[in-house]
């Protein structure tokens, strides 16, 4: 076992044992997407969220196909928290996180009922953990969200 | 003040001010330390002023280092004929950077501010474990939310029942929590507020944002 400080001298690994330990401290507090975004930011993270998201297509035709992704995640979402599977609901989260990213870069469309700051809180939060071509996409809903703000 | 000197200076940084001054960026944040706390009420209205001590820092250094240009280029007015000209533009100059520059150093301060909070919280952390003899606490504590290892697998390696483990784990995380909630409220968030502080820390502490 190691008992690292948080000076360590890669940035990146500061970042992410600084989200693991704030997602700790809130406790009963975090939100699902504070649960996932530790969850993307452990060790094996990148890995992990490579692995959930290996099947979508970042680009697909219409933005029927991202509301299906969400709708399928949302479900079984509700089936994993009522058998208490951790890794599953933050696998289908992410996979509902990653729809309503991608909706709104590629067609510019909100398919979430969630308030515009948590939508904004989770793309800040999440999509820097992401490889590529998700972090892409997240910077492209950011952007999106930014223009539809300021419309 | 120790907690915001590193933040400020990497903001000074960030900006261009030591550049521009020609000196250590921190060496000026002490300068603006010294300025600014000298004056007893500097603090008090602050209090009054409804906003968190660092950004009531960060704006009153960009106030002193207004000053500072102010009082370089009455100087150079004093030392040359026609001086005033040169030093309101150079002035002007350096304002239109720091304008298009203003996003980023600001993000980098809320950075840099989360991290100093975290290690602060961190330090008091392990100095309460210490003083309590469970200094191991931290390395289980450490291994399990940091490295993302299972109760079970920890406790082998503490000679712990798994159970035994997440109390300890429990533990830490309750005395760290505390110790940044203390951190956050000597910055100015109300009780209420501590919750929606440490979520905007988490996004604060991305070294490359979504923006």
């Amino acid at each position: 076992m190691s008992s690292h400080p948080l000076d360590l001298s890669d940035s990146n690994v500061r970042t992410d044992a600084g989200i693991r330990l704030l997602a700790a401290m809130l406790g009963d507090d975090a939100r699902p997407v504070e649960l996932l975004a530790a969850r993307c930011s452990s060790p094996e993270g990148a890995q992990w969220c490579t692995m959930v998201l290996q099947d979508l297509d970042p680009r697909p035709a219409s933005c029927q196909a991202w509301q299906e992704v969400k709708d399928s995640a949302k479900g079984r979402m509700k089936v994993h928290s009522k058998v208490g599977s951790d890794d599953a609901s933050a696998a289908d989260h992410l996979r509902y996180c990653i729809a309503i990213a991608g909706a709104l870069a590629q067609f510019g469309e909100s398919i979430s009922a969630t308030q515009p700051a948590n939508v904004q809180h989770m793309i800040n939060l999440i999509g820097p953990l992401l490889p590529e071509p998700w972090n892409g996409v997240f910077k492209a809903a950011s952007a999106r969200m930014t223009a539809l703000a300021s419309s | 003040m120790e907690i915001y000197l590193k933040p400020l200076s990497t903001y000074c940084r960030a900006v261009g001010f030591g550049r521009e001054f020609n000196t250590e960026p921190s060496d000026l944040v002490h300068g603006f330390f010294a300025s600014r706390l000298a004056n007893p009420n500097y603090l008090k209205e602050w209090m009054a002023s409804g906003l968190r001590l660092r950004q009531w820092l960060r704006n009153g250094f960009n106030l002193y280092v207004k000053e500072m240009r102010r009082d370089r280029a009455r100087t150079n007015r004093q030392s040359s004929d026609g001086g005033g000209n040169l030093g309101r533009l150079d002035t002007g100059d350096v304002e239109s950077i720091n304008q298009n520059r203003e996003t980023e150093p600001d993000r980098l301060f809320e950075r840099k501010w989360a991290l100093n909070a975290l290690e602060s919280a961190i330090r008091v952390t392990r100095e309460t474990l210490d003083r309590k003899g469970k200094s191991e606490d931290w390395a289980l504590f450490w291994s399990h939310y940091i490295e993302g290892k299972p109760h079970n697998a920890i406790a082998g390696i503490a000679n712990s029942s798994p159970a035994q483990v997440a109390q300890r784990c429990f533990g830490v995380t309750t005395i760290l929590r505390e110790a940044l909630r203390e951190v956050l409220l000597r910055d100015g968030a109300k009780e209420a507020e501590i919750i929606v502080e440490i979520r905007s820390m988490m996004e604060a502490l991305h070294e490359f944002p979504s923006t």
